[in-house]
């Protein structure tokens, strides 16, 4: 099965447009079943969360990521299809590059390896001020040192206040005090923008 | 030229005065000495204090260059107190430079900034103005009521290229130039191609009903989204070899029209 026919069975299962083995309609899913198996952290809040790894990517092989961590441990992250890998959108592996950081949250298997499910490629989340305002960037100050935050149409999203997220980033002020989600590009002072939030605090 | 180099510890007297009252009566600044490049020089625990006795020193070199004209006060002692701090300053901020390159400036103010281009021009400026205040012949108080208009224009001019040299203060006056830019002219992020971004169909979502009810079944973040008609479908995976698949509203905020299906997964797609 290709990449468009999945999509095609799983857009009529959410649609109904098809009866599907196996799909669940929302209906039926009651929440004591949704709760039946409440997430179990069962992680001592002092120790390091074995699902958990974040560094640099330091080596690819095949399907593994080879990640040196900010406090020099190094991990083997073990990539699936079933692995969410985030860099500035969803992508796919092939958008992973060495020199790229991470984090990573998964299963730690038996032999040390992480099993992913979730990848977040070089994001970034910082409170700034928007110091000026051009053609596709911004001029951000963090903290005393600049950040040029690049506006990917289609992609960077703002929020204001409590309004639905919008792609309108035409309200945005210099002088005003935002949070951004951005993707970081390596070792450089650039980010690319996912969503600048504007008079909120991010989560 | 008497007027230009007679008027300038006037100029000097105001900076450091500035300067100073930012040093000894802000708390906050002189907490915050520990991030500048004083920090450096003289060790953390001791950069607050050598914060204050810089602004000390400043206030009484303006005291010195104010009084230069009094009788019995030589009038040149406040404009050699300026050069030698001038000077330090420059040298400063040349060791900053070569050695906390990433601290910030406190110079005159409690906001941070980096040291850059600005901040060695500023100093030059002011270590220029101190030479000339040397050189003059006659003291700033006869100058100012021989020739005041021309006194004060030159005070005046020098405060105003002082405080463009000073991204301290650019707040006040850059920040709402450039907002004065974007309201006259369009906004340069104004009319961008409009393409509805993930992260608003992500947040709409997550305030549904929909995605509460399997929320703790989902194991990753999104691994694909595509547009069907008036819908977004995003998937996740869920627990159980499960896919979990939801279809958003695309172009309108109805969080409770969120339908959600959690599929077997048909086949896992090789990496």
């Amino acid at each position: 099965m290709d990449a468009i026919d999945r999509r095609r069975l799983l857009t009529s299962a959410v649609l109904g447009t098809a009866g599907i083995a196996g799909a669940t309609a929302l209906g039926s899913l009651a929440p004591e079943a949704a709760h039946a198996a409440p997430a179990q952290l069962g992680v001592d809040p002092l120790a390091d969360d074995p699902n958990f790894a974040e560094g640099r990517v330091t080596g690819i092989k095949d399907a593994m990521l080879l990640v040196t961590g900010s406090d020099t441990v190094l991990h083997r992250i073990q990539v699936t299809s079933g692995t969410s890998i985030w860099k500035l959108h969803p992508t796919t592996f092939e958008a992973v590059d060495v020199g790229d950081g991470l984090y990573a949250r998964g299963v730690r298997l038996g032999d040390g390896t992480l099993a992913a499910d979730s990848l977040w490629v070089n994001i970034v989340s910082m409170s700034v001020q928007i110091t000026a305002i051009g053609n596709g960037w911004l001029h951000l100050d963090h903290g005393g040192s600049r950040v040029v935050g690049h506006v990917v149409p289609g992609r960077t999203a703002a929020v204001y206040r409590d309004a639905p997220t919008t792609g309108d980033l035409s309200k945005l002020r210099v002088g005003r005090h935002v949070h951004i989600i951005g993707a970081w590009r390596p070792d450089t002072n650039e980010v690319d923008l996912a969503t600048v939030y504007a008079g909120t605090v991010a989560g | 030229m008497t007027v230009l180099t007679a008027a300038q510890p006037l100029l000097l007297a105001g900076v450091f005065v500035v300067s100073a009252r930012v040093k000894l009566t802000g708390r906050d600044a002189r907490r915050r000495a520990a991030g500048t490049a004083l920090a450096r020089l003289v060790g953390k625990d001791r950069a607050p204090l050598a914060y204050g006795v810089v602004g000390a020193v400043e206030a009484a070199a303006a005291v010195l260059l104010l009084a230069g004209g009094i009788p019995g006060v030589p009038h040149r002692i406040g404009a050699v107190a300026s050069v030698a701090l001038a000077a330090g300053f420059l040298g400063y901020l040349l060791y900053a430079r070569l050695f906390a390159p990433d601290s910030s400036c406190g110079c005159v103010s409690a906001r941070q900034s980096p040291i850059t281009w600005r901040s060695y021009a500023r100093a030059g400026v002011l270590l220029a103005a101190a030479l000339a205040a040397v050189s003059a012949g006659t003291a700033w108080p006869a100058v100012l009521a021989g020739r005041p208009y021309a006194a004060v224009g030159v005070v005046v001019v020098e405060g105003v290229a002082v405080l463009l040299l000073s991204p301290e203060a650019d707040e006040r006056w850059l920040f709402p130039l450039r907002r004065l830019k974007t309201r006259i002219r369009p906004h340069p992020l104004a009319g961008l191609a409009y393409d509805l971004p993930l992260a608003s169909t992500l947040r709409q979502l997550e305030a549904s009903d929909a995605y509460r009810q399997v929320g703790t079944r989902l194991r990753s973040d999104v691994l694909e989204y595509w547009d069907e008609g008036e819908w977004r479908i995003v998937s996740y995976r869920a627990d159980a070899d499960a896919t979990a698949v939801f279809a958003v509203p695309r172009l309108r905020y109805d969080p409770g029209a969120v339908r959600v299906a959690v599929v077997d997964d048909p086949e896992p797609v090789p990496v």
